[in-house]
């Protein structure tokens, strides 16, 4: 695992346990759900990788290597379309389930995951396979 | 498309860092090229070709 990762993952962990502790302090109580901790989890998995990200562009803009260039931007360009042409399918089905989900905020907040986690997709394996065949 | 960036770095004496800064661009792209998972466009491919002091159908090869 990269070195920013790690320190990205720690003061996430630290923050949470902080956190934590400070809720159980003042409600004197822990009332925890599932759908709570998964929500946590994957905030913090998403802050881990934008934090890391971050401190990359950081370390190599000190350096003087350019944080983006033409082939980034065309991976992020073409991952862009994939995912934002697909996620018309996620939103049309979840409007064909709105009935069998509780509250419009779950839905869109499905929504909404659905398509960033799409393009998250879509980026890591462009980031792998390469353009080429774009 | 294929190219002889490779090669003609080796010959050069440059590795893909070195190359990437003459060109401008991150690492990754010239480690992309090299592995033909990424076909530049025409101003890198030129950049890239005065480098090596060639022209652009001698670094890359088209394929018909």
């Amino acid at each position: 695992m990269k070195k920013e990762r790690i320190i990205s993952l720690l003061i996430i962990a630290i923050i949470t346990i902080i956190a934590v502790i400070l809720v159980i302090f003042r409600n004197n109580e822990i009332n925890l759900d599932i759908k709570s901790i998964i929500i946590s989890i994957a905030i913090s998995v998403v802050l881990v990788f934008y934090l890391s990200g971050q401190m990359r562009d950081i370390r190599e803009r000190k350096h003087g290597i350019p944080t983006e260039d033409e082939m980034s931007k065309r991976q992020k360009e073409i991952a862009g379309n994939k995912a934002f042409k697909n996620s018309l399918w996620i939103w049309l089905g979840l409007f064909y389930l709105k009935s069998y989900i509780e509250n419009t905020s779950t839905l869109l907040g499905i929504g909404i995951l659905s398509s960033a986690l799409l393009y998250g997709i879509y980026l890591w394996i462009l980031k792998y396979k390469g353009t080429r065949d774009e | 498309m294929n190219n002889r960036i490779k090669e003609l770095r080796a010959r050069y004496g440059l590795t893909q860092n070195d190359l990437a800064v003459q060109v401008k661009v991150r690492r990754e792209t010239i480690v992309f090229l090299e592995k033909g998972k990424y076909n530049p466009s025409l101003k890198l491919a030129y950049n890239i070709s005065r480098v090596f002091e060639s022209t652009i159908e001698e670094v890359f090869v088209f394929e018909t």
